[in-house]
């Protein structure tokens, strides 16, 4: 008999839910308690704010930030706001100011791989100045990109525990724009490089880039992701 | 068929080498690569430690030293991707490689076989590219096998499939036993494999990649799942 047959599709999500219920917990036990925002510098005020979110209340769970009807399906949102700006919206669950125009040509993998390191944060944010966009119909094939950099070129550094050989700003909007992808999607696929990279972070540790505060930006929509997980 | 199997380990390659040898028309030659630039002396050390420690010692080292009395064993002091190495496996003059080299392959070494290199590749293809396909189909609960296609230089993209075969992994107690048996079925799925590619007209399948995913490595969160329902099955 198959795994398929014998466990069942409702008992194989349930195994998995429990196992990211388990994850959250030890993410917030982590992480909720040593966010220290005075590490922050100007971005203190939000990181202060994340951490009281993955502080655990008795009983209570970090809700889910972004239902899958808050991505453009077929559309672009258009944002007067940077890319940095609207993405600490959509952290703390705040309203985003959007409207909705036509989609820009896609952005080619095969180009985005020749950029340099500060050309590649620079294209992803003037691209997704409304973050939500990475999730549209017509950015999966860039998202399955960024997917493959961070599991293989990014994941090697990691394992090597080359942190320093890594652009940590550029690694964690990679993984902040995933977690979006993920909100979307609802993929395994996605949603385990997200577990893999948490992983092998140390705890207590903090990235060198100029945007620091992108970790526990990433956090919370990781954590915001395990503590409503459902395929169904 | 003149058969080349690029091995990273003489175990891997005489376990292959012994699968197909009784097949009639296949002239099998296993050629020992260098991978991942190890030094001669480590090398040499490792296969060695795990040729004797596999099972039927002997009669693995007596098919061996009957390959090299044959000239049917050659050793490459150089990568794959090396002038000297293309150059020596361009003379062999083989119809069609089998991959148990561990490594990627570029066009150059793919292009010194008539046919190409055949892979055998644990998870169902075109779904499941990439690394660790036997978890993510156990995990999605979908069947396992192996997919045995000619390479090209992509993950798991090459566009010619010769043979699909389910594995059931049902009855293992852990995944590391259950991946170590779906590799032990690979040298008989390469042996099934050459035996489509010797009938007259052979009737391969289109890997349609757009179909599947690739797969990557998978967090020791969803191992233990995975671990887990396999715990639960045998």
């Amino acid at each position: 008999m198959e795994l398929s047959q014998s466990a069942g599709q409702p008992n194989r999500h349930k195994v998995i839910e429990i196992a990211f219920s388990a994850r959250y917990e030890e993410l917030c036990a982590n992480w909720g308690a040593t966010l220290l925002p005075e590490g922050y510098g100007a971005a203190a005020q939000f990181v202060g704010r994340i951490g009281k979110k993955l502080k655990l209340d008795a009983g209570s769970t970090l809700p889910l930030l972004l239902a899958q009807d808050a991505f453009p399906v077929s559309g672009w949102l258009f944002s007067p706001y940077n890319c940095f700006h609207n993405l600490r919206s959509i952290v703390l669950g705040e309203t985003l100011c959007t409207q909705i125009c036509p989609p820009p040509p896609p952005l080619e993998p095969t180009y985005f791989r020749k950029l340099s390191r500060s050309e590649r944060i620079y294209t992803l944010c003037e691209r997704y100045t409304c973050p939500l966009n990475i999730a549209a119909t017509g950015e999966i094939a860039f998202a399955e990109e960024l997917l493959t950099e961070l599991m293989v070129h990014d994941r090697r550094g990691f394992e090597k525990k080359c942190f320093a050989s890594l652009d940590h700003d550029e690694l964690f909007l990679k993984l902040n724009l995933i977690a979006l992808v993920t909100f979307r999607l609802r993929s395994l696929r996605f949603m385990d490089a997200m577990n893999y990279f948490y992983e092998f972070l140390p705890s207590r540790w903090s990235p060198a880039g100029k945007n620091a505060w992108l970790l526990p930006s990433w956090m919370c929509l990781y954590a915001s992701l395990l503590a409503n997980w459902s395929q169904e | 068929m003149k058969v080349a199997i690029l091995a990273g380990s003489l175990e891997d390659g005489v376990r292959i080498a012994r699968s197909i040898q009784s097949l009639s028309g296949v002239d099998a030659h296993l050629v020992s690569c260098r991978v991942r630039n190890r030094n001669i002396m480590f090398r040499w050390g490792v296969e060695s430690l795990r040729f004797v420690r596999g099972r039927s010692l002997m009669k693995r080292f007596r098919f061996l030293v009957r390959l090299a009395v044959r000239g049917r064993l050659r050793v490459l002091g150089e990568s794959l991707e090396h002038p000297e190495s293309l150059r020596r496996l361009k003379e062999l003059n083989c119809d069609v490689a089998l991959h148990a080299a561990n490594v990627i392959y570029r066009q150059g070494a793919i292009d010194c076989f008539r046919l190409g290199i055949l892979n055998a590749h644990i998870g169902i293809l075109p779904e499941y590219r990439g690394r660790c396909v036997a978890e993510w189909s156990m995990l999605q609960g979908d069947a396992t096998g192996i997919t045995v296609f000619f390479i090209d230089t992509g993950i798991d993209t090459g566009s010619r499939i010769v043979l699909t075969e389910q594995v059931s992994l049902v009855g293992h107690r852990s995944l590391a036993e259950a991946k170590q048996f779906l590799f032990h079925q690979c040298a008989r799925c390469y042996r099934k494999g050459l035996e489509v590619l010797m009938q007259p007209a052979p009737i391969l399948k289109s890997n349609e990649v757009e179909k599947g995913h690739r797969y990557y490595p998978m967090s020791r969160l969803l191992s233990a799942v995975v671990e887990q329902l396999i715990g639960a099955q045998s």
